[in-house]
């Protein structure tokens, strides 16, 4: 089975293990970083298949992030979910112009959250 | 001479096709329940510490990500009164001794109330903290995120969990910080 590899980005302990705990379940390698600074860094040295990138984090956000990663060509290319508390319209908005793919609300719906991997990743 | 009665391909496959539309659902229904069974794990997992902070931030990661509000306050109970000891999105002042509030931790039973039938001040939903058979503290909702609309099933979970683990916890803090 072809294995994808997922970059999770968020500075919550407990995001990042209720993702971890969803995707163990699917064909997925996970990498995490706890804020936007290492997300930028382990998206370059990793180079993921998929970023799940949070938007409010310390030292440097999700939008920022998503800037920096979209101005490196071997990760222009990458898909980016965004994963945030603000569904709003705006918010969202911000989050396509920054360069993000897709998003999805927390609390986080697993199935619509497997149905987007599949849709970026495949089955 | 007996007759017996075959089905048509016609009836075969609309047989079919209910048992594979039965079996979707129940995938679906598997689905969801695994996902619940997984936020339910989260959180019982991010409830074990002894330093006062880490208990206090799972908590408010808990209640922010996996439950949906970011318009709480976490207290304990002073009595007769409340001493918050996190609040998110509020105003601590807020947080007020009221009768409702009074009863939850009377009862030790969470009061959850409807958004839409929830006005001004009045707080959404009162959870009591519980550790050694007595209330030490509570929970007080003031909002969801707006985009969710109600509490959910899995959410009245969350709130046991939260009820039964996260009182023990922050109560032990207090015994490592003495």
């Amino acid at each position: 089975m072809n294995r994808k590899k997922i970059l999770l980005v968020d500075d919550s302990a407990t995001i990042l293990m209720m993702e971890r705990t969803i995707l163990m379940r699917g064909p997925y390698d996970v990498v995490t970083a706890s804020n936007g600074e290492q997300g930028v860094a382990k998206a370059l040295s990793e180079k993921p298949d998929l970023i799940l990138m949070d938007v409010i984090m310390p030292r440097m956000n999700g939008f920022e992030a998503c800037r920096r990663i979209r101005e490196e060509a071997g990760t222009r290319a990458t898909p980016i979910i965004m994963v945030t508390t603000r569904g709003e319209e705006t918010n969202v908005e911000m989050g396509f112009q920054a360069g993000c793919s897709d998003y999805v609300t927390k609390p986080i719906n697993a199935v619509e959250l497997m149905t987007k991997l599949k849709s970026y990743l495949g089955d | 001479m007996s007759r017996h009665h075959t089905p048509s391909l016609e009836q075969e496959l609309f047989a079919a096709r209910a048992e594979a539309a039965r079996l979707e659902a129940r995938c679906e229904e598997l689905e969801t329940q695994n996902f619940e069974l997984a936020s339910l794990f989260t959180a019982s997992s991010q409830l074990h510490g002894t330093c006062r902070e880490a208990v206090l931030t799972a908590m408010e990661e808990i209640i922010v990500n996996l439950i949906g509000s970011e318009q709480f306050a976490i207290c304990e109970l002073d009595d007769p009164a409340l001493n918050v000891v996190s609040s998110v999105g509020i105003d601590a002042q807020q947080v007020r001794w009221t009768p409702r509030v009074q009863e939850v931790v009377r009862r030790a039973e969470a009061y959850v109330g409807s958004v839409a039938q929830t006005e001004g001040t009045e707080p959404l939903a009162c959870l009591p903290l519980r550790a050694k058979n007595e209330v030490i503290g509570v929970i007080v909702l003031f909002g969801l995120l707006s985009h969710k609309a109600e509490f959910e099933p899995l959410d009245h979970q969350l709130f046991d969990l939260l009820g039964t683990l996260a009182g023990p916890a922050l109560y032990c803090t207090r015994s490592v910080q003495a």
